[in-house]
């Protein structure tokens, strides 16, 4: 019992202690000496409090506690430097509930370790929803059953086309998330911008492209009669044709729906081959494949500039989207002026 | 630590939101005030570097802030007056992303989010949807993100939009500590947010600082311009209608104690009061009716004597035919 109330009281008076060197701290009107006796009697308080019950640990606070546990172990750790002042606006703002309180206490330690690009992409795969693998891991499902009910070779071609404008659809709204969901201006002042952002989720989107556009090269020609090389190129025309398309009216359309540029491309890109292999089923055959190849090779340089110019802008700040005829680049680098 | 602006433009087409604006800002916390449309959204957006502006530079202590890039940005926290979500993020998946994004390194991200969100009183929402959130909760959340990196830079566009009278209180407190050896400048039309709490107050007007100095001294401005007076309550209206009125007070013996903002006494019995900052607001935005209390007045006044002469002229010819 004489704990419990010797714990409230001691928790009551660290507060009302903090409050007062506090105000007088702001006011100025403490010497650095008298702060650091301040901050010891404080810390004593606080600490008395905690190791006595949890009732006067609950008078300092939850954001208090943490706080001052973190600043109490400091102290001991570092009483005989200077670092004890520094550590003395932790303690005070910790037990106050202030965010800078803990912001300082931990911001020596998190501003000081500086993440790689790395392991920034490995976080934006994460952040990824669960529902686009989902969808990627179904629509290689949907292709392999497609493709064994129906082995021809030509359909098979249309079939890998049709894969790879749909997975283009699936995956380019991704890249520009921050502009769908109005996010791009918070992201826009982080060390990490958006430029950072796009890249990073392009190098994902991309990865994961190349593994399912890869995966079917390498399943379907075991059930049917295509040929894996020939099955990626025509899977890749349209792919890059698709994120090109969608990169480039994205990058020039204001407010334009990044998710609609995006399906209405994949559809169109669907349709037309569909429409290839229905009136010239010749396009899928032998005879054009170096006709594909060369798309392939065009469509790969295409959507290389799209993707460098949509970084670009991405770089260039919230407004720089959807500047039709106002927007010059320099080719030689990402050196943007304004026209 | 110093922020420099100097000479900042930024045009949009033929209109210029932001007309040669410069300031030198230290550590301290910085009211910007100003109308809608005036430029603060701009100019903040110009200072985190999200819009590039067409003329002028931001320093900070001496260097260019795109010239910095990310160090500049690794040391800048911000608030904008509108922001999006991810749908499918709760608070606490939110705050971890922009952790990530502030180069925060994830051990610590998850104790400083789950800290900060308990700060602003979101610690038993961490685990809800950000789409669930009401748009107080959703301002709540952004604070804790602008602060997460500890930054030497906050800059808060309406950060008060939505919340309620004890949670601006909480703010304001919040602020307060946090701004001692930080640069914080916070946008607001709520002119008690920053009132007690800024070290300067900047008014902006149609894209330039029509005044700037601390509270105090601003204030000082509109001495002599702040009048009380206890009017009829029908009287009331038409002073509404004729002045720039920041206050009505209607008592029940059918009086009215009406607090205008005008150059000139605007009624018989009006004594001058000590102005506050919403006053001088008042006057430096007061809208096209009340532009010149003086000219409106004079116009008036010219209006009425010559219809007076008018009908005199009429009298008197009659008066001459009989």
């Amino acid at each position: 019992m004489r704990r419990l109330v010797s714990g409230r009281r001691n928790a009551v008076r660290a507060e009302k202690l903090l409050r007062e060197h506090y105000v007088a701290e702001r006011a100025g009107v403490l010497s650095p000496s008298e702060r650091a006796v301040a901050i010891a009697e404080c810390v004593d308080a606080v600490e008395y409090a905690l190791t006595c019950n949890d009732v006067g640990s609950e008078a300092v606070g939850s954001v208090g506690r943490a706080g001052a546990e973190r600043a109490a172990s400091e102290r001991h750790a570092n009483e005989a430097t200077g670092y004890e002042l520094e550590s003395s606006r932790g303690r005070y703002g910790g037990s106050l509930g202030s965010a800078s309180g803990f912001s300082r206490t931990c911001s020596a330690k998190t501003r000081s370790a500086s993440p790689s690009f790395f392991s920034f992409v490995a976080f934006q795969a994460r952040a990824i929803p669960a529902r686009i693998w989902i969808a990627q891991a179904a629509l290689i499902a949907f292709v392999l059953w497609v493709c064994a009910l129906e082995p021809a070779e030509g359909f098979v071609n249309c079939v890998a086309a049709a894969l790879g404008a749909i997975v283009a659809g699936l995956g380019v709204p991704i890249v520009m998330a921050s502009r769908l969901y109005r996010m791009a201006e918070l992201e826009s002042a982080c060390r990490f911008n958006c430029r950072s952002v796009a890249a990073a989720r392009m190098v994902v989107i991309g990865s994961v492209d190349v593994l399912v556009l890869g995966a079917a090269a390498c399943i379907v020609p075991s059930l049917t009669n295509a040929y894996a090389l020939a099955f990626a190129m025509y899977a890749c025309v349209p792919y890059f044709a698709v994120c090109a398309g969608s990169f480039a009216v994205s990058r020039r359309a204001r407010g334009f729906s990044a998710m609609a540029v995006s399906v209405m491309l994949s559809l169109v890109a669907i349709g037309v081959c569909v429409l290839l292999q229905r009136v010239f089923p010749w396009v899928y055959g032998p005879a054009a494949v170096g006709a594909w190849a060369i798309a392939a090779a065009v469509a790969g340089v295409w959507l290389a500039r799209e993707a460098h110019m949509f970084l670009c802008t991405a770089a260039e700040g919230i407004d720089a989207f959807g500047c039709l005829g106002r927007f010059a680049y320099n080719e030689k680098g990402c050196d943007v002026s304004w026209s | 630590m110093e922020l420099t602006i100097d000479r900042l433009s930024r045009q949009f087409g033929s209109h210029i939101a932001v007309d040669r604006v410069s300031a030198r800002l230290t550590p301290g916390v910085y009211g910007l005030l100003g109308a809608n449309g005036a430029g603060k959204t701009t100019l903040m957006r110009m200072v985190c570097g999200v819009l590039r502006p067409t003329s002028g530079s931001i320093l900070l202590d001496g260097r260019d802030i795109q010239a910095l890039g990310d160090h500049y940005r690794a040391r800048l926290g911000y608030l904008p007056q509108d922001f999006g979500y991810y749908p499918d993020f709760s608070a606490l998946d939110f705050m971890l992303y922009m952790a990530a994004l502030k180069g925060i390194d994830r051990k610590r991200a998850k104790t400083a989010a789950l800290e900060l969100l308990d700060l602003v009183g979101l610690g038993g929402a961490a685990r809800s949807k950000v789409r669930t959130f009401s748009g107080g909760m959703k301002q709540r959340l952004g604070i804790a993100q602008a602060v997460l990196n500890d930054p030497d830079v906050l800059v808060l566009d309406e950060p008060t939009a939505g919340l309620d009278p004890k949670e601006r209180v909480r703010f304001r407190n919040l602020i307060s500590s946090f701004s001692q050896d930080k640069i914080v400048v916070l946008s607001t039309h709520i002119v008690s947010d920053v009132e007690y709490i800024a070290d300067e107050i900047l008014v902006m007007r149609a894209g330039a600082f029509v005044m700037q100095g601390a509270p105090g001294a601003i204030t000082a401005q509109v001495e002599g311009r702040v009048w009380e007076c206890s009017v009829p309550a029908a009287m009331a209206d038409a002073l509404a209608e004729r002045f720039t009125v920041s206050n009505v007070h209607y008592a029940s013996d059918g009086q009215a104690v009406v607090r205008v903002v005008s150059d000139a006494q605007p009624a018989p019995g009006a004594r001058a009061v000590a102005p506050t900052l919403e006053d001088l607001y008042l006057y430096v935005f007061r809208d096209a009716k009340g532009i010149t209390d003086e000219g409106d007045h004079a116009s008036r006044n010219a209006a009425e004597l010559r219809g007076f002469v008018g009908r005199a002229r009429g009298v008197g010819r009659g008066g001459e035919e009989r």
